[in-house]
């Protein structure tokens, strides 16, 4: 059996069934590319790199608008929220005193990741008290 | 049609490249991981905080709900500890008290940044990682993430390589390299680390939009 008999209409067919098998065996194996990945991240870690190496380079609006575009973005793709955007997005919004826009964002991230409860509940609850104790001292 | 049938079935076998060949039957793996900050071993500063830019998304991506790496800074600082080695310190039960992670990454950064070597510049990454289950404390997986690129590669000649080195060594005080560099070794490293409890559930989802 030599590849003679591999011509046009055969050729086509072989082609055809390796695109195919291509595709389920990516399916069925769990191949994740990168342009089909679990989630949207959008420009969350150029954010969280320029946070933590230049934080003076961007300034919390700068982030809100950012960080408020890509989940935009990722609604309209129907695609998830990546793990850790909301939260981002709270931190910024705390800084910049938009107390009720902050817990919101916090909530969602609970919402769509309820691992974070804990963690966020934590620092929700942290922020009131601070909020008291200024308030007490005004 | 029976060689086409066979060589279909190779390709089943071959599997995907990035996934685990064994899963572990003794544990069950954890939703969700803490990255701490990295500890430095390096003379690059900024090495902690470019490995933290980078490690979310490919953490996340095989399976596992990743903690807000800045959030998680800050928590830390609001408790006082300001170095890495001290939140390193931290006991397990105190951190998923906390934060209610079932794992914590540990990592320490071993080699960053830009290296001039005459003939060749070289920028080069390396941090070894430990998984640990925060319930039992037992380190489920370690990895090493590893990358480096040279600028000799590209060069045939010594003229070319000596030029092309203090090129690289200049744009390299620019532009940082070991921002890529970090993303390819980190997504490389996971490839042992088995997939994440969340994979499953977000493919799921996905699947029946």
């Amino acid at each position: 059996m030599g590849f003679q008999w591999l011509k046009g209409q055969q050729w086509a067919t072989m082609v055809i069934s390796f695109a195919i098998g291509g595709v389920l065996l990516g399916a069925m194996t769990g191949c994740v590319t990168t342009t089909s990945g679990l989630y949207y991240w959008g420009e969350y870690e150029n954010v969280l790199h320029t946070q933590l190496t230049k934080p003076d380079k961007m300034t919390a609006r700068r982030q809100v608008e950012i960080l408020e575009r890509d989940i935009t973005k990722a609604t309209q793709l129907g695609q998830k929220v990546a793990p850790g955007v909301y939260a981002q997005l709270g931190l910024a919004l705390a800084e910049l005193g938009q107390r009720d826009g902050a817990k919101a964002a916090f909530d969602r991230e609970i919402i769509l990741y309820p691992e974070s409860a804990i963690l966020l509940k934590g620092m929700m609850q942290r922020g009131d008290e601070a909020m008291k104790l200024q308030g007490v001292r005004q | 049609m029976k060689f086409f049938l066979s060589l279909f079935g190779c390709l089943l076998l071959a599997g995907c490249a990035s996934a685990p060949h064994t899963p572990r039957a003794d544990i069950v793996m954890p939703r969700s991981i803490l990255v701490l900050p990295p500890v430095n071993d390096s003379v690059e500063v900024d090495a902690p905080s470019i490995f933290l830019s980078t490690v979310s998304k490919p953490l996340a991506e095989r399976g596992y709900y990743v903690f807000p790496v800045d959030v998680v800074a800050r928590l830390m600082r609001d408790n006082g500890m300001h170095t890495a080695v001290q939140m390193h310190q931290v006991p397990l039960d105190l951190l998923k008290q906390h934060t209610g992670a079932e794992a914590v990454l540990y990592v320490n950064i071993r080699q960053w940044g830009q290296k001039y070597q005459v003939v060749s510049s070289q920028a080069v990454v390396k941090a070894d990682m430990k998984l640990v289950l925060s319930s039992t404390g037992a380190t489920i997986w370690r990895g090493t993430a590893r990358a480096s690129h040279d600028s000799a590669s590209n060069h045939n000649n010594l003229a070319e390589a000596l030029i092309g080195a203090v090129v690289t060594q200049i744009s390299g005080t620019l532009y940082d390299q070991t921002y890529e560099l970090s993303r390819e070794a980190i997504e490389r490293s996971l490839g042992t680390l088995q997939e994440g409890p969340l994979l499953q559930e977000a493919q799921y989802l996905k699947g029946n939009r």
